[in-house]
């Protein structure tokens, strides 16, 4: 018991205003371990999340975003320590990425070659140590590497039961800054279960195994947040902003541990071998169909066609209006601008964003498309060539 | 573990049976929730405008009907300042609303139509931790229809966050966050710690895309914030925040530095510059441009702060007063006399009341006897001298007592004179004092006389509620260390008092036990003010009186220890 309350007191000394409750031990584990990512911000994407520490010399796990993709990606731990955060590894499947931390003044001075494999084949570490979770069985360890709580060693992954109590750590909404503790949501999980067959969803191709929470994680800058159970062990991560489009309903979920596990395994394995098939025990041949078709669908996206994305906030009718043109695209030669409000396609009515979709599906590769947009008070007629290329 | 975090339930692994222990424990808890629920739910106001809409929350904290909620919620009743307000009884009661806080978003108003109105008490919200349970109380989305409150509970999920608000208006400073939900209408309303006592009143949320409803992210404004403002909302006024008129920026490897002072403001004039390396603002460390923002956030204007900064190595403190900022408003606000007048009332009869308990008439004669120290730089005491005080009808004396037991110097004051004498013997002639000597004996007429013998406020000179303000003890001697940061903050309500013509009198008394903590008085002519701290207040003859009386006038500062009450009807 000593060396437990030891261990307590010395994470109390790192956040001083943690502390009390029933929560303290899941709040005070999981916020020491996760940092606060800031990147792209573009669209949807506003730039900021977080991340999961997952090795002592400073691996970083979080969701794959257009976050990641900014030239250099600031990452600050608990402690308010910044840090640039290089990609290491992508998982498209499972909406996954490794980062690694670096010394912040190195990205500065273009020492290290962003978005490069060279960082982790470098060999020694040249951060930290951290307090990290075992990726495996979601231990909590101390920088050192040993177990954050000796007394509950684990020979295995934690198990969760439905109603079991839950924290996830994040910084959604960006409240916190430096080392203020990110923001925590408390709550029970549900089930585990596949999203594809509850929910309706688009624009998100992972079709493996989520774990269903009723607190609510799905909030800007949450995802790629650590979900942990009450003795502070890591048993997920908090997922991508998940919205059915039927019914605009968000989704509380987080992937499971043995997921990212997973993920990292094969991160290793392509390190020291070619790329191998993705673990069957994960994501089976019928989550690979799933997600082959998913992304069949992404790229027949005719949004991306002709290089426009629509506006998606709204209620359940959302107006088509034009949130972002891609530079030199069919829409940008045709003259469409941002805030554009489309009324027709090809003479038919344009009631909201999916009579788009549906009537841009209808078109043949090299056909024309005639469009009637809104601007301000004046109607135009455009036409735009889409080039596939 | 204050919440249902039973070990049992959560070994690693496999599942342990539920013992009988646990399932008891579970029932305790869940009992005691509802019990409280139940115990605070009375005190809980549904704010409707004077239409009966609307909807917003409020808590009351006293049982003459006074009330906390959010400025936003009352802001659209500002012309006319009245509502209603609903109570768990299912009555609607009158609504007032009195003082403004709109850069904090909270307000004041209290409810008519009740004698005894049922209320909750304050808590100290510096005490609250990440993971405490809270329970947030209130009238979400206008459901109830019989002014209940809907109860929701939670824990909180985080401390000392900061809110930009619109401009100067609705900032949410030093915050708490919880997830309990908070919803539309829920604003206004009190955030509970598990002792049941308030700890925030709930007004904001975050929000995703999906619309204006609650995402677990409710932030709670705290009660020791609002506890600095009370005074002046209580008194009905349009209490303002304060600024040092500084701007610190985060520089990589430095700390936090200021970065921007305006000359001849509250920052500049402590004697901050820029280049400053900001250390600490009242004993606390500051470790970032929003952890500053966010604890500036939080005081009123004149509000007295400290600073420690270093500056080319070397640690400097500073003392500063805040500067008001002024928040924007759809209408001009105009303080009400009779709100004000009625505070000024109910400070005076506190004070009456906490110094003369269950006693009818106060004592017409005291005498006292007086040890006064001089403090001096090199020693905590220099010198001791021995008076006699006496009080009696509109006549106050001080004799001076020789250490041989021989009588010297006698200063009197009147108060239809507001004269001084000093004579070394019975028939040398008076001589003129330094108006500190004056000053000191008004104002101990005042606090042991003046301010205990009246029945109505027409018999007192022109008197108005100033605010609230910090009390900053006097060090009286370098030997003491006494400042306000190194107990708890002690917050004052100051009644302004037109004493004759030439002196302009504030008294200060603590908002929490009602004693008179300090008397200041300026002279006008001269600009010589003095203040009289009275502190250690005791029980001499059935009624209370201070121990000590510390001065800091013109001269050194001193310190009398009053002996040997003699009290007479």
């Amino acid at each position: 018991m000593k060396v437990v309350t030891q261990a307590v007191s010395c994470l109390l000394a790192l956040s001083a205003t943690l502390c009390a409750g029933g929560f303290d031990r899941a709040i005070v584990t999981a916020n020491a371990r996760v940092v606060k990512l800031y990147g792209l911000a573009a669209g949807a994407q506003l730039g900021y999340g977080t991340g999961i520490v997952v090795s002592p010399d400073g691996r970083v796990l979080t969701v794959l975003s257009l976050l990641i993709d900014a030239r250099r990606v600031r990452a600050v731990t608990s402690e308010g320590t910044r840090f640039a955060a290089q990609v290491l590894a992508r998982d498209a499947e499972r909406q996954l990425a490794l980062l690694q931390l670096v010394p912040w003044e190195d990205a500065e001075r273009g020492g290290v070659d962003s978005d490069s494999s060279s960082v982790a084949d470098s060999g020694a570490p040249r951060v930290g140590p951290f307090p990290s979770f075992d990726p495996i069985l979601g231990t909590p360890l101390k920088p050192s590497g040993d177990p954050e709580f000796p007394r509950n060693i684990a020979k295995e992954p934690p198990r969760l039961q439905p109603g079991d109590w839950i924290v996830a750590a994040g910084n959604a909404f960006k409240v916190a800054e430096g080392s203020e503790p990110v923001s925590f949501v408390r709550g029970v999980f549900s089930t585990r279960t596949r999203l594809d067959a509850r929910r309706r969803v688009r624009d998100f191709p992972y079709r493996g195994e989520v774990l269903v929470v009723d607190a609510v994680t799905s909030n800007p800058g949450a995802p790629g947040g650590a979900v942990v159970n009450l003795h502070g062990f890591l048993v997920g991560m908090v997922g991508r902003d998940v919205v059915s489009n039927l019914t605009n309903t968000h989704f509380n979920y987080a992937i499971p541990g043995d997921v990212l596990a997973a993920f990292l395994r094969d991160t290793e394995t392509k390190k020291n071998a070619a790329p191998t098939p993705t673990d069957s025990s994960v994501v089976n041949s019928l989550d690979r169909r799933s997600a082959a078709e998913a992304s069949a669908e992404e790229t027949m996206n005719p949004s991306r066609d002709v290089g426009i994305r629509l506006a998606r906030a709204g209620y359940q009718k959302v107006l088509p209006f034009v949130e972002r043109v891609k530079l030199g695209s069919p829409a940008a030669q045709a003259g469409l601008q941002k805030d554009d409000l489309i009324l027709s396609l090809n003479g038919k009515n344009i009631g909201d964003v999916a009579d788009f979709h549906e009537q841009m599906k209808m078109l043949g590769p090299d056909e024309p498309v005639d469009l009637v947009v809104r601007r301000d008070r004046r109607i135009l007629s455009l036409r735009m060539e889409p080039t596939r290329n | 573990m204050t919440l249902l975090a039973g070990s049992t339930l959560l070994t690693l692994g496999a599942r342990a049976e539920i013992s009988d222990a646990d399932r008891a424990l579970v029932f305790e808890r869940e009992q005691k929730r509802i019990e409280l629920a139940a115990r605070l739910a009375p005190a809980v106001v549904c704010v409707y405008d004077e239409n009966r809409r609307g909807g917003g929350s409020g808590v009351l904290i006293d049982s003459q009907g006074h009330g906390l909620t959010n400025y936003h919620v009352l802001a659209g009743m500002m012309k006319k300042r009245q509502g209603f307000g609903g109570l768990s009884d299912g009555k609607l009661y009158d609504l007032d609303v009195l003082g403004i806080d709109p850069t904090g978003d909270v307000a004041m108003f209290r409810l008519s139509g009740r004698e005894d109105f049922p209320f909750v008490s304050l808590g100290d919200s510096d005490r609250v931790k990440i993971g405490d349970a809270v329970l947030a109380l209130g009238n979400p989305f206008v459901l109830s229809e019989d002014h209940a409150p809907t109860v929701t509970t939670g824990i909180v999920t985080g401390v000392h966050r900061y809110q930009w608000g619109t401009g100067a208006n609705l900032i949410y400073s030093d915050c708490i966050q919880f997830d309990a939900s908070i919803n539309p209408g829920s604003s206004g309303g009190p955030l509970f710690d598990a002792q049941g006592e308030v700890v925030g009143i709930n007004g904001r949320i975050s929000i995703n895309t999906r619309g204006r409803f609650n995402v677990g992210f409710g932030y709670a404004i705290t009660m020791n914030q609002i506890r600095r403002f009370m005074p002046a909302m209580r008194a009905g006024l349009l209490a303002r925040h304060g600024t040092l008129q500084a701007t610190v920026e985060d520089i990589e490897g430095s700390g936090v530095v200021f970065t921007e002072l305006l000359r001849n403001a509250a920052g500049y004039d402590a004697g901050l510059r820029v280049g400053d390396h900001l250390l600490e603002l009242d004993r606390t460390k500051i470790a970032s441009r929003n952890h500053f923002a966010s604890l500036i956030g939080t005081y009123p204007e004149n509000w007295p702060v400290h600073l420690r900064i270093e500056r080319g190595g070397f640690a400097h403190e500073f003392h500063a007063r805040l500067e008001p900022v002024a928040p924007k408003l759809a209408h001009p606000f105009t303080p009400d006399l009779d709100v004000n007048r009625r505070q000024v009332e109910s400070v005076l009869r506190g004070y009456r009341q906490a110094v003369l308990g269950n006693s009818s008439a106060p004592p017409r004669h005291r005498a006292w006897n007086t040890v006064r120290e001089f403090g001096s730089h090199d020693a905590a005491v220099s010198r001791q001298e021995k008076y006699e005080g006496r009080i009696a009808g509109d006549f106050a004396s001080l004799r001076q007592i020789h250490a041989d037991g021989s009588k010297g110097r006698v200063i009197e004051f009147s108060d239809r004179a507001a004269v001084s004498r000093s004579s070394t013997a019975p028939d040398e002639a008076p001589a003129e004092l330094p108006h500190d000597q004056k000053q000191v004996l008004a104002a101990q007429y005042l606090a042991f006389q003046k301010l205990l013998n009246w029945s109505s406020l027409d018999e007192l000179p022109e008197t108005s509620h100033v605010g609230g303000d910090a009390w900053v003890p006097i060090t009286w001697s370098p030997g003491a260390t006494t400042t306000r940061q190194s107990e708890k903050e002690r917050v004052l309500d100051v009644v302004r008092w037109s004493l004759g013509d030439q002196w302009d009198v504030r008294l200060g008394f603590d908002a929490e036990t009602s004693f008179l903590a300090c008397i200041t008085i300026l002279d006008l002519p001269t600009r010589a003010e003095v203040q009289v701290d009275f502190a250690d207040w005791s029980d001499v003859g059935g009624i209370k009186a201070p121990k000590y009386v510390t001065v800091r006038g013109a001269g050194a500062p001193f310190r009398d220890e009053l002996t040997d009450w003699e009290l007479s009807p």
